[in-house]
């Protein structure tokens, strides 16, 4: 298997591993009441992080630095949070041993599930997918700047399977386009309150399977070759499940199924052009009203502030988790130099491509 | 340009190598394996790459249909000429959408053209109509501009426009070489699990 040009990957350097080390005891301290993650059940194991910050300009220099820095930093990352004993253990619950092992090479984690076609067609695999990404987003610029948005605390492993319309599994696309976009989007050139989606696990959903009590988890690690978690992690995890229901996370029908009432604002009976203005403008303060219904009054959506006297529906448990202000383990920039540090007689290892598309 | 096969065969070998490492493969029965393995050396005698295939004509000629009744837009040639290569991938955090199945969502094999069009028109409200969005990243969009008619990179915090490609062959060889890790220079590139991970 694998072609001999493949070559294993170099380590990920002290200073990253050091920094998911940080990363791990921050999410500890992040929820010390195991029920908070289980407070709002539509979205279990998240909490709104209020932050101040402002929207870059994506042509300076920041913006620009932080894409080139998290591109060369992100397989180092998988590679280094899998390599925490802990880190490893929550890998093993959430992407499974097929995820733990591609992240040990760099790779982001996915499993096979089904490889079944009829006949007629070639075979084709079924996989649960999962991305990297940032919780405050590379475009928006904190006190800090770029120390705080490319470390690990500031990242989440999360689900992005989807299959065809269905995107039940696509939990960040939700938080992504109904409680983040919505703020960035027109927001004022200046310092504002953004309320961005914080998971309380470095993967969400942290688990594809409900476990009922301790020792139901405990033996699942156990037949996994995993040592049992931390109190703090355990409670969090059994929270998590209570609040899913004890089944694999979903997110809620009313959520996904957004896309299929829409899908008619596009058809061609709208093509005509002031109804294909009325549909899209019914669309924006459709979506701008969703996500009102979770933001607080001082968040703004599509340039407005919402106000003092709004009140959300949905009341998402609050975070001030102060991951805006430099780390204790801030990473330095990986240039060819420091990359070498930890090679010894490893071949060059892979990094992300920065290849045309970062011509940011 | 045109579509890398060298690019095409080797992210078809990773898979093949990545489905032999899988938790899934080994839990089959030595039948069901062999089947498997049957299967997919006829695939690759037909002329496909195993676990890389092409859309089937039908599929192309539904997405075309389906784009224009739901999406209301005429696919690009060239777009459909990568389908008949290439029906979408998902590697290390990059999708390219493939093509639209008749087939009930559970079976999908990942994300599909229109759906994830009309999935990102209706969230991001400003994109309608204006991007057909072709693939994603974990820092991308990658679409085809419906005004100017070229194939674009969009930053996936801000949607906007960071960088063009000459043709989708271009954008998708790119794709590609983030799918793969390949750098530019050919410092790089992908790495497969090892053959013992399984036993590790």
């Amino acid at each position: 298997m694998g072609s001999s040009k493949h070559q294993p990957p170099a380590p990920p350097r002290q200073e990253m591993i050091d920094a998911v080390t940080e990363a791990i005891r921050d999410f500890e301290k992040l929820a010390a009441d195991p029920e908070l993650v289980g407070a709002c059940p539509e979205l279990p194991g998240v909490v709104f992080d209020r932050i101040m910050g402002r929207c870059l300009d994506r042509k300076g220099d920041e913006y620009k630095n932080t894409v080139k820095d998290y591109e060369t930093i992100r397989h180092e990352y998988l590679q280094a949070l899998v390599g925490h004993p802990i880190g490893r253990t929550l890998a093993l619950l959430a992407v499974g041993t097929d995820g733990v092992k591609l992240m040990e090479v760099g790779r982001s984690p996915s499993t096979l599930v089904d490889t079944a076609a009829p006949p007629e067609r070639a075979v084709r695999g079924r996989q649960v997918t999962y991305n990297c990404h940032h919780v405050i987003p590379k475009s928006v610029g904190v006190a800090d700047g770029k120390a705080a948005i490319n470390h690990p605390r500031n990242f989440v492993i999360a689900n992005t399977t989807r299959r065809g319309r269905d995107q039940s599994q696509n939990p960040h696309h939700l938080w992504h386009s109904l409680l983040l976009h919505p703020q960035t989007h027109n927001a004022p050139n200046s310092e504002i309150p953004i309320y961005v989606v914080r998971p309380l696990f470095p993967f969400y959903p942290p688990i594809t399977q409900g476990f009922k009590t301790a020792e139901a988890l405990r033996e699942h690690l156990k037949n996994l070759g995993a040592p049992p978690l931390p109190e703090v992690w355990e409670k969090r995890i059994l929270a998590f499940s209570k609040a899913a229901g004890h089944r694999a996370y979903s997110v809620p029908k009313e959520f996904h199924e957004i896309t299929r009432a829409f899908g008619e604002l596009y058809t061609k009976k709208n093509k005509e052009e002031p109804a294909q203005a009325a549909a899209r403008d019914a669309l924006a303060q459709k979506v701008e009203k969703i996500s009102a219904e979770w933001l607080p009054g001082d968040a703004y959506v599509n340039g407005r502030q919402l106000g003092p006297d709004h009140v959300p529906k949905h009341k998402l448990p609050m975070a001030d988790s102060s991951f805006s202000a430099p780390p204790e383990t801030p990473l330095p920039a990986k240039t060819k130099s420091n990359r070498k540090r930890t090679q010894h007689k490893i071949p060059a290892g892979p990094k992300i491509n920065a290849g045309t598309t970062a011509k940011v | 340009m045109n579509l890398d096969i060298d690019l095409l065969r080797e992210l078809s070998d990773l898979f093949v190598s990545d489905l032999r490492a899988s938790q899934y493969y080994n839990q089959l029965s030595s039948d069901e394996r062999g089947n498997l393995e049957h299967r997919l050396a006829k695939d690759a005698a037909r002329g496909g790459r195993p676990l890389l295939p092409g859309a089937l004509p039908e599929d192309i000629e539904r997405t075309e249909q389906t784009s224009q009744d739901e999406l209301g837009i005429e696919l690009p040639n060239e777009l459909c000429e990568i389908f008949a290569e290439v029906d979408g991938f998902s590697e290390n955090g990059v999708s390219l959408y493939g093509a639209e199945q008749d087939l009930p969502d559970e079976q999908a094999y990942g994300p599909t053209l229109v759906a994830e069009n009309l999935s990102l028109w209706s969230l991001l409200p400003e994109t309608a109509e204006k991007y057909l969005f072709i693939g994603d990243s974990d820092l991308w969009y990658f679409g085809f501009d419906l005004g100017t008619k070229q194939y674009v990179v969009l930053s996936r915090s801000t949607l906007d426009p960071v960088h063009s490609f000459g043709s989708v062959a271009e954008m998708v060889n790119d794709m590609l070489k983030q799918a793969l890790r390949i750098d530019l220079d050919g410092e790089t590139e992908s790495t497969p699990v090892p053959n013992d991970a399984a036993d590790r």
